[in-house]
């Protein structure tokens, strides 16, 4: 079928960049790289609800935790205690495929808590929602800070190595082409026209309500992705890590880049990650911590002069585009 | 059966009564007229009618169903009735055609998967959503138009646009709340050929809302008036010109159609 | 936060070692209040009122982004290689500093009741009565001029409709100015309040705070003042009972259980009201 020929391709060819780029860079640019990645993803699904279907959802990084530490809890506490999972992790063609159970189940999850949240929240009204979501957010880390068998607030270690670069750079583009897919569809429209007039799209048949819950379902799912392949990254979760903090720099990244644009969320992630990891050189450099102060100077005059953002609601081909008409 | 029976129909909106006990009848198929000065409520009533707004008293039926505890797209959906809006409502960041296409989807749902993956019953059936919506475009001479976004239309062709949205849900009945506002004299003689023409190929009942006086005198078979909130006369386009009551409610208005 | 800084700094100009006394905490409110309120204003006009008009999602991004600026900037300690000998004192360092202080006492605390109930005492304390009392007077002030004041019913007028407001011909800039200003006033009282009953002031202080403000405005119903109140009061009702009686651990989540459990059968809030949209 033609529609699986993208999908595929694109597979092939971040793993093979993956595998390429493993055996270029030390572990530090990896790290860096892997960081720029799960950001992508991070941002790429949060534009679906944000940009796209124009809600004000603020606990994105909370999905992306229930993925983790799902994943983690499985990998690191429950299955170890099965011989069987011992044995197919160790089996290298069979620990990938699990690994790629682990994800999806994580995305699962999350986006099945996506929908419990959504449901209700999605009813209110802009401000009200922004709020309840980054309330979500929160409940959804305290709790996981109480909860003993996964660490508490010491954290959780030990959580398997999987993934790496291919893993991450294969979701990341995967992340892409599926929401790129799902926004030119009628899906898509359906969420830009439930960002442009409720009211109207109500008139048209079509429930607001499932819409945005589909939006947010799929955001969660993405979320929940990145989750896992963030913590089998790092080898180690932290509840502290996915604070309102977090949440915001995602939400700093998409509109940087432009609500309605997936290639201006790539970017803006891609520059983000990698601006506050060179501050963070910086900060060696000088000794004092100035990255969350330029960052937020930044943002603050990107907000008052390009408020658009970089890419508006274009994609990097209408620019391409326009300059070849011109 | 009406296609759309309103009875005793009243709403309160604290101390102003916006409607009171307004009953209309359109038929199958029929051209029915709204008309009453500025503030009369006639729009106030169409968003009782789609299901915008409660009413505090009275029933609406449209095809046979009441609209009592229905949602917006309920309505749309299960009732088979479908509006524009006073002051226009397009998507404005979607295509023309676009904004045609979503309103069909109403009746559509895919599975998740096949949008993913671009399955052949997915791609066959938007290739079908989009060639019937191109057939309704060209139809109000906008399918030249068909991959501009909304919101650089002029004003005319949006107008044109709202109409064509809600033709493309399937309706048995059609609303149109002022569709030629702000249009010339030659438009607007366009616009009831257009009307006319949509009721005669589609044969659904409209009930239109306008202050063209010429306008409406040409289309409707029925015109009902209304006047803070009341039904203050009902009948064929020259009854209504005789009526005097009419004609104090426009004061100042006066219009020979 | 910045109010408590603020405090926390002026406190020593009225002498040093600071002795609790009426005069010094009435002295350092006023002074307190007055540079929040300055702060505040700057803020609107720098940041904000350029914006006005975006989207609002872009708003609360430069909103955050404000506020994540204060917090950081008053982290920064610039130690100096050499302190400038100002003559009454030298300055070793610019900024508050990384490390929590302890707010300095301004009033004697003196316990007002004690009352013995069997094994249980129950004290009541001045510093309660002094917040209590100013909270009470700080509210039906704010009551006062936003209901009863023409710059009151400015600044409803603009929360209804901007574009309107400015056709009438109402100062919308001054309006929104103002607003700020008594926003960051009342902030900054807050901040003294809170201070004194948790007297410990880092740079951090009071996000978790201004998020379950938030949450108390919408929880009451946005627009609505005594909504607010109200909001707040539960909400810290709710929290101690938490700690007694469930565990200190989900003290912060019961804020937010509560809130999506109102607005999910109040979608408007407690006493808010519920806004039909014209078509």
């Amino acid at each position: 079928m033609r529609g699986f020929i993208t999908p595929i391709a694109t597979i092939i060819a971040s793993t093979l960049i993956g595998l390429l780029l493993m055996q270029v860079l030390g572990p530090y640019h990896q790290t860096v790289l892997a960081f720029v990645g799960i950001n992508i993803i991070l941002a790429v699904s949060l534009n679906l609800v944000n940009g796209f279907t124009g809600q004000f959802s603020m606990g994105h990084v909370g999905f992306m935790a229930v993925g983790a530490y799902v994943s983690a809890w499985l990998s690191t506490v429950i299955l170890p205690q099965f011989s069987i999972w011992n044995s197919c992790m160790a089996t290298p063609i069979v620990g990938q495929f699990l690994f790629l159970g682990l994800i999806i189940f994580g995305g699962t999850v999350s986006a099945a808590i996506g929908v419990l949240v959504g449901i209700p929240s999605l009813r209110l009204r802009g401000d009200y929602l922004a709020i309840v979501t980054l309330g979500f957010g929160e409940i959804i880390r305290i709790f996981i800070l109480n909860v003993d068998q996964v660490g508490g607030a010491r954290g959780l270690i030990g959580i398997p190595d999987l993934g790496g670069l291919p893993w991450i750079l294969g979701w990341a583009a995967m992340t892409c082409v599926f929401c790129y897919r799902i926004v030119r569809s009628s899906l898509g429209k359906q969420f830009m026209a439930v960002r442009d007039d409720e009211t109207a799209t109500r008139s048209m048949g079509l429930s607001t309500t499932n819409i945005k819950v589909r939006s947010f379902a799929i955001a969660s799912f993405f979320a929940g992705v990145a989750g896992v392949l963030f913590a089998h990254e790092t080898q180690y979760l932290n509840p502290g890590t996915f604070t309102f903090n977090y949440s915001f720099q995602i939400i700093a990244m998409i509109v940087l880049g432009g609500l309605g644009s997936l290639t201006g969320s790539v970017v803006a992630a891609s520059l983000l990650t990698f601006s506050l990891e060179f501050l963070r050189i910086l900060q060696d450099l000088l000794g004092v911590d100035l990255r969350m102060i330029i960052y937020a100077i930044i943002l603050i005059i990107i907000m008052l002069t390009r408020p658009d953002g970089l890419f508006g609601q274009k994609e990097i081909w209408n620019i391409w585009k326009s300059k070849a008409r011109a | 059966m009406n296609v759309l029976s309103v009875q005793n129909v009243s709403i309160q909106f604290g101390g102003l009564k916006a409607v009171q006990d307004v009953s209309l009848e359109v038929a199958a198929s029929e051209l029915i007229g709204l008309i009453g000065p500025n503030g009369a409520g006639k729009t106030t009533l169409f968003n009782i009618i789609t299901g915008v707004y409660k009413q505090t008293s009275g029933k609406v039926l449209m095809n046979g169903l009441s609209t009592e505890d229905l949602t917006p797209f309920e309505v749309t959906n299960k009732c088979k009735g479908a509006r524009t809006f006073q002051n226009i409502r397009l998507f404005k960041d979607l295509s023309v055609l676009d904004n045609v296409m979503v309103s069909s989807h109403g009746q559509i749902r895919y599975n998740f998967l096949s949008i993913l993956l671009r399955t052949k019953t997915y791609v066959e059936n938007e290739a079908q959503i989009e060639k019937r919506a191109l057939d309704l475009l060209k139809l109000f001479e906008l399918d030249k138009k068909a991959n501009e976004l909304a919101k650089n239309l002029p004003y005319g062709d949006q107008r044109k646009l709202e109409i064509v949205r809600a033709l493309a849900t399937n309706p048995k009945i059609l609303f149109l709340d002022e569709p030629a506002a702000g249009m010339n004299d030659e438009e607007t003689a366009k616009l009831l050929q257009l009307v006319r023409k949509v009721r005669d190929d589609f044969k659904i009942g409209i009930l239109v809302i306008e202050h063209d006086m010429k306008f409406m005198m040409g289309l409707c078979e029925r015109i009902y008036v209304l006047d803070h909130g009341q039904l203050i006369a009902r009948g064929s386009p020259d009854e209504i010109k005789k009526n005097p009551e009419v004609i104090k409610a426009y004061l100042g208005e006066e219009e020979a159609a | 936060m910045l109010g408590a800084v603020t405090a926390f700094l002026a406190a020593p100009m009225f002498g040093t070692p600071t002795e609790p006394s009426l005069p010094l905490f009435l002295g350092v409110f006023v002074i307190t209040m007055l540079v929040c309120g300055i702060i505040g204003y700057l803020i609107e006009r720098l940041a904000y009122r350029p914006i006005r008009d975006s989207p609002r999602m872009n708003c609360l991004i430069t909103a955050i982004g404000v506020s994540l600026f204060l917090q950081y900037v008053t982290q920064l300690q610039i130690k100096l290689p050499a302190p400038i000998n100002l003559g009454f004192a030298s300055i070793h360092s610019f900024g508050f500093g990384a490390i929590p202080q302890s707010f300095p006492e301004l009033l004697k605390k003196v316990n007002v009741v004690e009352w013995t109930i069997g094994e249980q005492t129950l004290t009541i304390s001045n510093y309660q009565l002094v917040i209590l009392v100013l909270t009470i007077i700080l509210v039906l002030g704010l009551q006062w001029i936003v209901f009863g004041t023409k710059l009151g019913k400015g600044m409803r007028a603009v929360s209804e409709s901007t574009e309107i407001a400015k056709m009438l011909g109402i100062p919308v800039n001054r309006v929104i100015a103002f607003t700020f200003i008594l926003g960051s006033m009342l902030a900054a009282a807050a901040a003294i309040l809170v201070s004194m009953m948790y007297p410990r002031v880092d740079a951090m202080m009071g996000s978790l705070l201004g998020l379950k403000a938030f949450v108390a405005a919408v929880l009451g119903g946005i627009g609505n003042l005594p909504g607010a109140v109200l909001g707040g009061l539960l909400m810290g009702v709710a929290e101690m009972m938490t700690v007694g009686y469930i565990s200190s651990d989900f003290k912060d989540a019961i804020a937010f259980l509560i809130l999506v459990g109102v607005l999910l059968v109040r979608p408007s809030g407690l006493l808010g009201k519920a806004r039909l949209e014209k078509v």
